[in-house]
């Protein structure tokens, strides 16, 4: 809903921050997702995580997925065996923290925090072009 | 006999006695001046009494020690900060500084336009920023 019809239609960008809470498999995730946006591919391994799919938990199912979206398997197990991504996903949580998200999801729309719901978003959305246009 | 008992012979007695004191003085004198001088080249404390150069040497190393030690964590801090600074641009931009806008060509974002974990036209007048986790 937000994407088809806030983010297509070109009224706003929409940004995902990393704020893992759900213990060590919600820091893995966070990890690879941030290795495979290191070569491009932030947005399938998010979508993939996002419907649920267990098999991103797996070395097996990893790399199946990185293989299939033409990234390089190496690249990324050394990116995830170094931690490079550690750094990134810590940030992007401690900033969360900052702002005073302390749950998820925690939407903020032009910097103001809305309810997680599409309305709620949507209506800050159209307040946020309402003041803009003024 | 005492240097007055007599007017002749107490004279001469006098005179080697005077002579006796008088190198006492010299004596005492130039062991004063050798004293002076050894401790002259030392640090003296504010009422000019010379003070032992061990302590302090030792209490210097410490202070210097710990001056240095106090710096060091502040730098480190200061680094620490810098780093994540630099790591943690402000959440409305990209995670880290990937410029190159790519496109979506899959899903109910295939044709957007994204810039690692941005997705929209970069230049829309809202800015929707979601903090959340994969369960």
């Amino acid at each position: 809903m937000i994407v088809e019809r806030l983010v297509a239609t070109g009224k706003a960008r929409f940004v995902f921050r990393h704020f893992p809470v759900r213990g060590d498999a919600a820091d893995f995730a966070a990890y690879v997702v941030e290795c495979a946006a290191n070569q491009g591919a932030f947005w399938p391994l998010h979508d993939r995580y996002m419907a649920g799919d267990e098999t991103l938990f797996t070395e097996a199912g990893l790399r199946r997925q990185i293989t299939f979206e033409g990234l390089d398997y190496v690249e990324f197990v050394t990116c995830m065996n170094e931690g490079h991504s550690v750094p990134a996903v810590m940030a992007s949580r401690a900033e969360g923290e900052s702002r005073g998200v302390a749950g998820t999801p925690t939407v903020f729309v032009d910097g103001e925090q809305v309810d997680a719901t599409f309305e709620a978003i949507e209506e800050a959305v159209e307040r946020a072009l309402e003041d803009t246009a003024e | 006999m005492t240097p007055f008992a007599t007017a002749s012979g107490g004279s001469l007695e006098y005179s080697r006695r005077m002579g006796r004191y008088v190198w006492l003085v010299v004596l005492a004198v130039g062991m004063g001046v050798v004293v002076a001088c050894g401790s002259g080249g030392g640090p003296v404390d504010q009422q000019g009494e010379p003070v032992s150069t061990e302590t302090p040497r030792s209490e210097r190393a410490e202070r210097e020690a710990t001056i240095m030690q106090q710096q060091q964590a502040q730098q480190a801090q200061q680094d620490e900060a810098e780093v994540v600074q630099a790591e943690a641009p402000s959440a409305e931009e990209p995670i880290a500084g990937v410029t190159e806008v790519g496109e979506i060509d899959y899903g109910h974002r295939e044709g957007l336009p994204y810039l690692r974990n941005s997705v929209g036209d970069p230049d829309a007048p809202v800015v929707i920023v979601e903090y959340s986790d994969f369960q």
